[in-house]
């Protein structure tokens, strides 16, 4: 077999861990989503309204997959589409379960995804991290008053 | 009747087998190698079930400690079925800042794959079978036909897309930008072409965004001029769906120096219909491989992010080093770490992950 030798290896070992190794971007200008000032709105601790969750957990952990037409499962997690992908919405992985069930949290299959409970496929986010119990708790509470898309409005 | 048996026997073996170990794709092998993917795989584009070929590698060049040829399984159930798995069991620690450390012990996956040859070399039946976690689902379930020369290849059913390198971890931001990877197949036919130099496919398929009352269609072809120490391809890919569409171009490469594979991967996404109307990615990865001895490979990987050109400051890098252990044919240990490092607005992509990984593979 032919191989192809140059000795600056260690040079070229070098370049690949600069590449990884010369560290995420500062953040200046951006929001708790990763998104610039403004452009999501006021920023929102964790509560259990849509506005907060899009903010907290949809835009921030879950879009690196669930956004524009390679989201897996056709589910678009997005500001602009989170809401109408998820509430009352059959699930695409199991067609006998709803994404979101208002008022039946243990019925939804978005908190079963979460909590690792699903029949079908593995825990989201997918490789982990996962969700704390307290943000999942959460999750819960907003599904369990309804799932309305804005506080105070079913 | 003792044939029956026997049958049984070997079936019960070979179920038992992956329902422990499994496989995925290290696309690495075929650099050092000098190979084409299919050279060791049933599948052209790679990854899942192998060859007898692909048996043989694993068998007497992978591990510290080769099997006797007269042990070695051949996967083979008769004349025209041959059945394989792949099984990743895992313990990890992730430290993410502010936030309690996790810990466990999580089966990553097991898998079963089989391959039921109707007509030898020429017509096929494909599946790749998730066995775990949860239900049993299929991954990839399709029909090959192939001409009289080997060359041609079709492919209809549902089966993983050809985009870039296939790596083994689905959580490359390569893999997970795209899209393309081994827990998302998409359902349609694939035109294939292999000669000693060049690979190439051309996909017509569903979109994976594109299931329940969604529709729209997805567009990818790749093509990859492969010589013994180093090979370049090329891969586009064009979705059309509802909630807007998605163009990709990807341009990876891999070359051999020494004890060294090098894999590199460029990747760029453009996306429409989301909030502020359309948003480009780039993505970059870089990995060496190094063969340490006979059994061992260190594997350093680098990776880049950007979640959007147009805005600054929110780029993503992620390092990892993993070291690789294959004591004996079908099992490997794997060990590593994994670092994340993005916005300080974002605790997550600031993580550590440290595994350990158990990874039985026929």
């Amino acid at each position: 077999m032919r191989v192809v030798r140059f000795t600056p290896s260690l040079r070229a070992v070098a370049a690949v861990v600069v590449l990884g190794g010369c560290g995420g971007g500062t953040g200046e200008g951006l929001d708790a989503s990763g998104r610039p000032i403004g452009e999501g709105g006021a920023a929102t601790p964790l509560a259990p309204t849509l506005a907060s969750l899009q903010q907290n957990v949809f835009t921030p952990v879950c879009t690196g997959c669930h956004a524009g037409a390679g989201a897996p499962q056709g589910l678009r997690l997005d500001a602009g589409n989170s809401y109408a992908m998820l509430v009352g919405v059959p699930s695409a992985e199991v067609r006998s379960a709803v994404r979101v069930a208002p008022g039946n949290p243990d019925a939804s299959y978005l908190v079963q995804k979460l909590e690792g409970s699903a029949a079908v496929g593995a825990r989201m986010p997918l490789g982990g991290p996962y969700l704390d119990a307290a943000t999942i708790a959460v999750v819960r509470q907003w599904i369990a008053a309804g799932a309305p898309r804005s506080a105070g409005r079913p | 009747m003792q044939v029956a048996v026997r049958i049984v026997l070997r079936a019960s073996v070979a179920m038992a087998c992956a329902a422990i170990l499994t496989v995925r794709a290290e696309p690495y092998l075929a650099v050092v190698s000098g190979q084409q993917c299919v050279a060791c795989h049933v599948n052209p584009t790679g990854g899942g079930l192998r060859n007898a070929v692909g048996l043989a590698y694993a068998q007497n060049v992978l591990p510290a400690w080769p099997m006797p040829a007269a042990n070695a399984w051949t996967g083979r159930l008769g004349e025209h079925v041959r059945l394989g798995g792949d099984l990743r069991e895992q313990w990890t620690r992730t430290e993410v800042p502010g936030q309690p450390t996790q810990q466990q012990w999580a089966l990553d996956h097991a898998r079963l794959y089989a391959d039921v040859e109707a007509i030898p070399s020429r017509l096929g039946l494909y599946f790749d079978q998730q066995l775990a976690p949860g239900s049993s689902r299929a991954q990839e379930a399709y029909v090959r036909l192939a001409d009289s020369s080997g060359r041609w290849r079709l492919k209809g059913g549902q089966f993983y897309l050809p985009f870039g390198w296939r790596l083994e971890d689905d959580s490359t931001f390569v893999r997970q930008v795209s899209g393309i990877n081994m827990n998302a197949p998409d359902t349609g036919v694939e035109l294939g072409f292999e000669s000693p130099t060049l690979s190439a496919q051309l996909a017509l398929t569903n979109g994976v965004a594109n299931t329940g009352t969604g529709s729209g269609s997805q567009v990818t072809a790749q093509a990859v001029w492969v010589q013994s120490a180093w090979r370049v391809g090329a891969a586009a890919s064009r979705t059309n769906a509802a909630a807007g569409d998605r163009s990709m171009a990807a341009l990876f490469g891999g070359v051999r120096t020494g004890p060294l594979a090098w894999l590199a991967e460029l990747d760029w996404v453009r996306d429409d219909g989301i909030p502020e109307g359309q948003r480009t990615r780039l993505v970059a990865l870089g990995e060496v491989n190094w063969a340490v001895v006979k059994g061992h490979n260190l594997k350093l990987t680098a990776e880049y992010f950007d979640p959007d050109r147009d805005v600054r400051e929110d780029h993503k890098t992620r390092l990892g080093f993993v070291w690789e252990f294959t004591p004996w044919p079908y099992v490997q240990l794997r060990a590593g770490v994994r670092n994340w490092d993005g916005i300080p607005q974002i605790p997550v992509d600031n993580r550590r992950l440290i595994f350990f990984e158990l990874h039985g593979f026929l």
